[in-house]
């Protein structure tokens, strides 16, 4: 299956070299840092962790969605989303993968990540973080692969990959949690961990679903792929309620906050008007308003999820700009993950229309 | 055809996980450094030793380094003339930004005017011991929060979950920013984190932290918190002193007279 990511037209091999580009920028920016150490970034005494711990906590939420997939296809046995439910495993594959590749680039020692295996240790949330993402990188990649093999075959899904994917179902809700107690520890942020769990798991339902909403609405613009207007009309309610349950929240807390963050005002304002999009009927309809609107959901959880770590531990906020060096690399892992997914996609495309 | 395959990957899979099993067996005492279990034998029960500082300001002198100056000697710390990737074991900063939760906000000039000496607090119950995920940072049988240079990532949760501000990160190479080289301590490298560590090679001698001993007043008592009869014991017991923010539970042992 994986060859037919090797056939495709002018703009697929636009978009490859595209992404081949960042990723060599990327690459470079990081042989930098290997050599000069983090001092490449824009990090220091203040703001120990940067943009790249940001779309950490953001892939990990994106990657977590996935559930709401494949949980209403196999538990409840929604048939519309048959269609989507493997492309939904492969956005977690990927999205774990961008996040895992996010921790690596930002530790200071990479050639030691191994040792988060031998040293694990089971008090320290960070170490679950690792191997959660891990463990669901494999299981959406396997069962995903199985799944689609199985399709194409035209046979049944082996025995083995059924209890795997009923696996991944409370894995899918833990990895935000677990994600978010990582920054609980932080200790800018005693004042906010009350409610801070709770908002990451929600705003992970509702990026994750924009992001896909996003995904399935590009793949019918280049490739023709239909996922049938059911299952739009299922993902854009489920952005709406967890979008607006996510920025319901995120305003109580700028509400009761006592000192008001400007970024954090910024991502409300975005993120309610692109879920207001999801509440008129005539821009529902839409593809264009529909991808400017999950393009706003996933870019205000994004910037949310910087704010949580701009808190300094001294108090108050931190003043941190990153590099281009560091955007290079955030945007090289981000480009790994994409071309990851897109070879993946090809094939979901691939199988679905029978080429 | 399938089911040879299956067959030829089931048989390969199973001789892989058996070579590993019984090669584990041969390479276990090359691999494994060994333990000699007597010698913790005549070493203190957990619990015994609590190590801990007091700081009496009203002795400190404004201006003066030379606690700073020894520490940062005795231990290679490096000195970047930077702010931003500057590495600090012990400095000394204003009173507000060492107790910025202390509820002192109209006092004096003469108590709060002064800039405090900071330092890791080897907290009872020690936030970044907790957030690291290799155990790089841990609580020694003696209360010290020590620091295992090989072992860190550099994930830096330490530095996130520390409310003291403790611990530096080697931003950069910090070998050509030491000013003169001590040959007792080692150097760090790029890419780990470094804080006090209340002088445990010195303790291991029988000395005193070099701060201590390099403070021309008696500003700065040594000992052992869990000794009734130990001298630090004694002047807790007899002054009013202050811990840095105490609301958060971490449980210092470093503690301040004002």
């Amino acid at each position: 299956m994986i060859e037919k990511a090797l056939k495709g037209n002018r703009p697929y091999w636009i978009w490859i070299t595209l992404l081949l580009l960042v990723i060599v920028s990327g690459i470079s920016a990081f042989s930098q840092q290997l050599r000069l150490g983090l001092s490449v970034t824009g990090l220091g005494e203040g703001a120990c962790w940067g943009i790249s711990a940001m779309q950490f906590s953001f892939m990990a939420s994106v990657a977590a969605s996935s559930v709401l997939i494949v949980l209403p296809f196999y538990l409840h046995d929604y048939k519309p989303f048959g269609n989507i439910v493997v492309i939904a495993q492969f956005l977690g594959a990927s999205a774990s993968a961008i996040a895992l590749l996010s921790l690596f680039i930002d530790t200071g020692k990479p050639q030691l990540l191994l040792d988060l295996l031998r040293y694990a240790t089971p008090f320290s949330p960070y170490t679950w973080a690792f191997f959660l993402l891990n463990g669901y990188f494999f299981i959406n990649l396997v069962t995903g692969w199985a799944t689609l093999g199985a399709e194409r075959k035209g046979v049944p899904v082996a025995a083995w990959v059924k209890p795997l994917i009923y696996l991944s179902i409370p894995w899918s809700i833990v990895l935000p949690v677990v994600t978010g107690f990582v920054f609980v520890s932080f200790s800018g942020n005693h004042w906010i961990a009350s409610l801070l769990v709770f908002r990451l798991l929600a705003s992970a339902f509702a990026a994750g679903t924009a992001v896909l909403l996003l995904i399935i609405l590009i793949l019918q613009r280049t490739t023709g792929f239909d996922a049938g207007t059911k299952v739009a009309d299922k993902l854009v309610m489920l952005v709406t309620y967890a979008g607006s349950l996510t920025f319901a929240l995120i305003g109580l807390e700028c509400f009761f906050r006592s000192q008001t963050q400007p970024l954090m005002c910024l991502s409300l304002l975005f993120g309610i008007t692109s879920v207001a999009v999801f509440f008129v009927p005539a821009w529902k309809s839409s593809a264009r308003w529909l991808i400017a609107a999950s393009v706003g959901v996933a870019f205000s959880l994004w910037v949310e999820d910087g704010v949580l770590l701009l808190s300094s531990s001294m108090g108050g906020v931190v003043a941190y700009v990153p590099t281009l060096k560091e955007v290079f690399m955030t945007l090289g892992v981000l480009a790994i993950g994409l071309l990851f997914l897109t070879i993946l996609l090809k094939a979901v495309v691939a199988v679905k229309r029978a080429d | 055809m399938n089911e040879e395959r299956r067959e030829f990957i089931k048989k390969t899979s199973i001789g892989f996980l058996a070579g590993i099993g019984a090669s584990s067996g041969f390479f276990l005492n090359f691999l494994m450094e060994k333990t000699d279990a007597s010698l913790w034998a005549g070493k203190s029960i957990a619990g015994t030793i609590r190590w801990g500082m007091l700081i009496d300001m009203r002795q400190c002198i404004d201006g003066c380094q030379k606690c700073v100056d020894a520490c940062r000697l005795a231990h290679n710390v490096p000195d970047f003339g930077n702010a931003t990737h500057q590495i600090e074991w012990l400095q000394k900063s204003p009173y507000r930004e060492v107790f910025p939760t202390s509820g002192e906000d109209f006092a004096g000039q003469e108590r709060i005017g002064k800039s405090v000496p900071s330092l890791c607090n080897h907290c009872a119950d020690p936030p970044c011991a907790s957030a690291c995920p290799t155990q790089a940072t841990f609580k020694r049988f003696d209360g010290i929060v020590a620091l295992d240079y090989h072992r860190c990532t550099g994930c830096r949760t330490c530095m996130a979950s520390c409310p003291y501000g403790a611990i530096s990160f080697n931003w950069r190479e910090p070998r050509h920013a030491i000013k003169a080289l001590n040959e007792s301590y080692p150097t760090r490298e790029t890419g780990v984190v470094e804080k006090c560590n209340f002088c445990s090679e010195r303790l291991l001698k029988g000395k005193l932290p070099a701060c201590v001993e390099a403070c021309p007043e008696k500003t700065l008592t040594f000992g052992n918190l869990n000794d009734p009869k130990s001298e630090i014991r004694l002047l807790l017991e007899k002054n009013q002193t202050m811990q840095r923010k105490p609301e958060l539970g971490t449980l210092p042992s470093v503690f301040y007279i004002i």
